[in-house]
Formats: C-alpha cells, structure tokens, sequence
C-alpha cells in the first residue's frame, strides 16, 4: 500500500492510492468527505435582535460560517470528560457577537464575530451576516460544537470528495475539496485515523459477539 | 434575503465574494470572467451567484422610515 500526492494547492488535494482495495480507498473517500468531526456553531443565544432576518434565520446564517479550526484539539460534546451539557473548554467555544448601527445602514460582516480562542475563527471576515438599519441591533452569545456531516451539513468536513479509476487495478486517485475549515492534508490525515478508529471499533464490538 | 453563505448544493463558501462580485459586474465585467477568476469551477457554485436576488434592500428602507419617524416624534416630545 502507498499513497503518494499527486498535487495540492490550499483548498483542494489530488492524491494517488496504490495497492488499496475499491472498498477501502471508497470507506475513505466517505470519512473524508463527512466523518471528520469539524467546529461549526451549534447553539445561539439570541439576547437581542431587531434586524430583518428572523431569530432562526440568523441562527442558520451562523451555523454555515466555516470556522478554522485546530486538529484534535477538541473533544466530541457526547466523548467530554466534563458531563456537563453546557461544555467545558475542551469540547465547546464561545463566539460573542454585538453590532449595531449608529449613522447609517451597513452590513454585517462575520470580522465582529469575537472568539474566546484565538485559533477559531470564521475562516473568511467579508461573510454578510445581516444588514442593520439605525437603530437595529444585534447581540448573540454562540456555542462552536464539534460535530459530524451526518448530522447536518453544517459539519461537513469536504465540499467534494471524488474517488477517480485509472487504468491500473487498486489504484485510486482520491480529490479531496476542504471547505476551509482544515488544511486539505489535515482532511485526508485525519480521514485515514477516524477510519482505522472506527474499525477497531467494529472489530471490538464484534469480539463482544463472540463471547 | 441575503445572499446564501455556502453553494446550496457542494457546501462551498460563496457569500465572502459576492460584493466584489457585484461591484465588478457593475462596472462592466463579464460574470464568466469575474466567477473564473474567483475559482469558482463548478456550475453549482456559479449558479448562486449568478442568480441571487438580495431582497433585504427592499426590506431594509421600512425600518428606515420607521426609525426617522421615531426620532420625529421623540423630538417633537422634548
């Protein structure tokens, strides 16, 4: 089994698989596209808004800001060590929002969104959230959770993941899009553990079966 | 209302080019030639900014008129 990179650029990945199995280089290409566990806003606490855009609304504008983030530095909300439903520092972060408009109507953008760790951030600062007339106001307290593309897309680690044949038997050319919230390389390392971990884990519960 | 955050259909981030890509539509450019050199390659991702409609700003002046006529009548009170 190799795997070599073919090319790679910021945002996308090229790489060729050799020696692997369809079923595998296909298992994969699925972790990678919506397995990883990657940071998005999950819960927003809306204190005060009288923009135009509904409370649920704003709520999903939010939610869809890719946010960078660093690799397993966060735990899964379910897997914390903490118990608590509110999170601890390891397994949420808090995204602190409060704009208004004093002199005239301007747009929102995701720069006045302010993190309590300085690696998450929105991974672009000109994402419009919602435009404000005088005297509208908006103050929001949210929660950046990890989480899985199965559950909602928000979570998606991959915009595109394409498993290409060559001409060769088990040889695979992998492309991997990142949505910018991880490095494509992270993607595809991070893909190749979650893979393996969920495979101990299968063969652990078949064990189990066993017994 | 505004434009959509990421492609309805990839999920790629798209709302962080829309104003420059309305400012230079504006000014003259192609579309084809503006979406190319944001490296937007795939139809799904084109189609949102061709096609989006921000109908905030037909909204938006409602709230205007009702924040001037506040501060009329807060005037006219003081």
């Amino acid at each position: 089994m190799s795997l070599e990179i073919i090319n790679q650029n910021s945002n996308v990945i090229s790489i060729k698989l050799n020696d692997i199995p369809l079923q595998y280089a296909n298992a994969l290409r699925r972790v990678c596209l919506n397995g990883i566990p990657i940071l998005a806003i999950d819960t927003v606490n809306i204190i005060e808004n009288s923009s135009v855009l509904a409370d649920e609304g704003l709520a999903h504008r939010l939610a869809l800001i890719p946010l960078s983030m660093p690799v397993s530095r966060f735990n899964e909300p379910l897997k914390c060590s903490c118990n608590n439903k509110s999170g601890c520092s390891n397994c949420r972060v808090i995204l602190m929002m409060d704009s208004g408009s004093k002199d005239k109507t301007r747009t929102i953008m995701s720069n006045e969104i302010i993190s309590e760790n300085e690696d998450v951030k929105p991974v672009s600062n000109n994402i419009p959230i919602v435009e404000l007339a005088v005297g509208q106001r908006l103050k929001i307290e949210a929660y950046a959770r990890l989480g899985r593309g199965t559950t909602h897309a928000k979570w998606n680690s991959a915009n595109i993941s394409v498993l290409t044949h060559t001409n060769r038997k088990n040889e695979y050319i992998l492309t991997v899009e990142s949505t910018g919230t991880l490095s494509p390389i992270q993607l595809i390392s991070s893909g190749i553990n979650e893979l393996s971990n969920r495979l101990h884990e299968f063969k652990e519960n078949i064990n189990k079966i066993e017994l | 209302m505004l434009i959509p955050i990421r492609c309805f259909t990839c999920g790629n981030l798209i709302a962080d080019k829309f104003n420059e890509y309305l400012e230079r539509v504006k000014s003259g450019d192609k579309p084809k030639i503006v979406l190319d050199e944001f490296g937007i390659k795939r139809y799904c991702c084109r189609r949102m900014l061709l096609t989006s409609v921000e109908t905030i700003q037909q909204i938006i002046p409602f709230h205007e008129a009702i924040q001037r006529r506040h501060q009329e009548v807060q005037s006219e009170l003081t």
